[in-house]
């Protein structure tokens, strides 16, 4: 069953093609990643996908409903985290998620119980203001979450978080994907899809120029080979492909040789540079 | 339109904005400042400083009630041409009474009292003059005007002053000063405070979570409206219950206050949803401010034709006119179902240019 099906999406702006005709479904359960540098229309197609936006052309439906027809019950089947933090930074954590679940009307306690989730019951009553990034991440989530939403879309939602507080949030996607929500990702952080897509897209100018899973991607445009450090301060080339190659590579291994092997499998940042020709953070 | 979700908005909002210390201030302005006149003025009418002239070869009774106000300098003068040296030099106004005055009230046909204004003096012992004639003919009438007053420049006392520049009906000095302060309140939280509820949630992108909530863009914008009314009306109750405002045809001013708080609010919505920064509202509010006041504040002054014109096609004319009216206890039934027309008009007009541009930005 699929959660996310778009269809040849596309969305101007006066004289420019933002998106332009995108198609990729997402199926239950996954974690898709929408990765491409800043510009390349992960943020519109996200805003179209969430009913924010009227796509220009094309089509698409989310958790089931049409995302033009359909906005105010796709409104309730979806949660959002943005790029922004934008919170009620006068407000307390706990108000800034009571006022959100009268919005969504859920249920009594949802609050309790997701203020809870993302640990941050201690710091419920605080002003969010008094809140650092991390923290503010988290309620974001736990706002995203109060209706029990079939997607969720996270946009960029590790940017400007230190290590520690990225990773805990690295790690609550991760404990929402093992419980089955749908989510879709955009981020311009090549590792971070790595470790948490099962399959992602490359956006370039507004047009997916690759999609499949991390590993296939990777084994596409990377060589079969390792690089091997030898005790002596060489450093040889093997190529997996190769029976010679493999055969010397298990006879410098028998001698004690070797001081490290390096897999020469490419990174998400150079199949995107293979493809398009430019980096990810252009 | 849900209800449910316009009421959980202006909710958050009505909290939210006494937080805000720019927004919290906007709105008690007009409140502090009616309670600070009150302190420093006390229960001075001003009438002490004034010098009014009259020449009654009838001895009228008009004269005898002028005599009766403490405080008022009267100086009776034997001959028109002393009445007009008097307004030349000190006097704020010069009252020239007809011999028959009272013989023709009585009979019915409604005299004419006239009054030369010293121009000299300030808008204040003007509009003082202006409260004392018209206190003395209603004084003397039972359920009707029973005399015309005609306003003549001293400056040029042959030129009878415009009818259509200066307003013509009665008029209270109490009630012109209640009812710039509710002008205020109402046009302060009308085009400041909305606008700015509105656009904090664009500034701090609070508005994309609204717009991904159930929460549909014109139930957005009813919350703010309901917050601004809310708002509207409670520093309006407080102005009124500070001044008095009690009296005089108090349900003709409920009405009015709330068909002008409801025009102010749609305009402070059209503004929040066409501009998009707290500077641009800064820049932009004190200007629509001093449009939408300037009826209120000139309405009792001698004005250009054009000036004049201009300020009669603001809707905030009818409001201010209406208020002045209702808190006398003059209004016509009329007079005030047109002016609430121009009113209800006016915020129809105003809603319907919100709803375009909301529905445009939702392209």
């Amino acid at each position: 069953m699929r959660a996310i099906n778009a269809t040849d999406l596309s969305r101007s702006f006066k004289d420019r093609l933002a998106v332009q005709n995108l198609s990729f479904s997402v199926e239950e359960g996954e974690v898709f990643g929408l990765l491409g540098p800043n510009g390349a229309g992960k943020t519109t197609t996200i805003r179209m996908l969430t009913g924010q936006l009227i796509p220009t052309s094309g089509k698409a439906q989310v958790a089931g409903c049409d995302v033009v027809r359909e906005r105010r019950v796709l409104r309730t089947r979806i949660g959002v985290v943005f790029e922004y933090q934008n919170l009620y930074e006068r407000m307390s954590g706990r108000e800034n998620l009571e006022f959100a679940a009268r919005l969504f009307q859920c249920e009594g306690g949802r609050t309790g119980e997701m203020l809870e989730r993302v640990g941050l019951t201690d710091r419920a009553a605080d002003p969010i203001r008094s809140y650092s990034n991390g923290m503010k991440q988290r309620l974001l989530i736990a706002r995203a979450l109060l209706h029990r939403p079939k997607v969720l879309f996270l946009d960029e939602p590790t940017k400007g978080l230190d290590p520690t507080a990225a990773r805990r949030i690295r790690n609550l996607v991760r404990e929402l994907a093992g419980r089955g929500v749908t989510i879709l990702l955009t981020t311009h952080y090549m590792e971070e899809a790595d470790r948490l897509c099962e399959r992602l897209a490359f956006l370039d100018e507004g047009r997916i120029v690759a999609m499949d899973t991390p590993r296939n991607l990777k084994a596409a445009h990377g060589r079969p080979e390792v690089r091997a450090e030898m005790k002596n301060g060489e450093s040889r080339t093997i190529r997996l492909d190769d029976s010679d190659d493999g055969r010397k590579l298990g006879e410098w291994a028998s001698r004690g040789q070797i001081l490290t092997v390096h897999s020469a499998e490419a990174t998400l940042e150079e199949v995107f540079l293979r493809l398009t020709g430019k980096g990810l953070s252009e | 339109m849900n209800l449910r979700t316009i009421l959980t908005i202006a909710r958050k909002d009505i909290v939210d904005a006494v937080r805000n210390r720019y927004l919290f201030l906007s709105m008690i302005l007009p409140v502090g400042m009616s309670v600070v006149f009150r302190l420093v003025f006390g229960g001075s009418t001003g009438v002490e400083m004034l010098r009014v002239a009259v020449y009654d070869p009838g001895s009228s009774r008009i004269t005898a009630g002028l005599r009766e106000i403490p405080d008022l300098n009267l100086v009776e003068v034997d001959s028109e041409e002393g009445l007009r040296e008097e307004v030349g030099e000190d006097a704020s106004a010069g009252i020239l009474v007809p011999p028959d005055f009272d013989a023709a009230m009585d009979a019915g046909n409604r005299p004419e009292l006239t009054v030369y204004m010293n121009r000299g003096r300030g808008g204040s012992e003007q509009m003082m003059v202006r409260e004392i004639v018209y206190q003395q003919i209603w004084a003397l009438g039972e359920d009707s005007t029973p005399a015309d007053v005609v306003w003549k420049d001293s400056l040029s006392p042959i030129e009878e002053a415009e009818g259509g520049a200066v307003r013509e009906d009665e008029f209270r000095i109490e009630s012109y000063l209640l009812v710039m302060f509710l002008m205020m309140s109402l046009t302060m939280t009308g085009t400041l405070v909305v606008p700015l509820l509105l656009v904090e949630e664009k500034e701090k992108h609070t508005m994309e979570f609204l717009l991904v909530s159930p929460a549909a863009p014109a139930e957005i914008a009813a919350g703010k409206a309901l917050t601004g009314m809310a708002y509207a009306g409670l520093s309006a109750g407080v102005l009124l219950a500070l001044n008095g405002g009690g009296s005089g045809d108090w349900p003709a001013t409920i009405v009015a206050l709330f068909l002008g708080a409801l025009f102010l609010v749609m305009i402070g919505l059209l503004e929040g949803s066409l501009l998009h920064t707290t500077m641009q509202i800064n820049t932009w509010s004190p200007i629509i401010i001093l449009v939408l006041l300037a009826p209120s504040m000139l309405g009792v002054i001698r004005l250009p034709a054009a000036i004049d014109a201009f300020v009669r096609a603001v809707p905030t004319y009818y409001l201010a006119n209406l208020l002045e009216e209702s808190l006398s206890g003059r209004t016509t039934p009329a007079e005030a179902a047109a002016q609430l027309a121009i009113l209800a008009g006016g915020a129809a007009a105003v809603f319907a240019a919100v709803v375009w541009v909301i529905r445009r930005q939702e392209r």
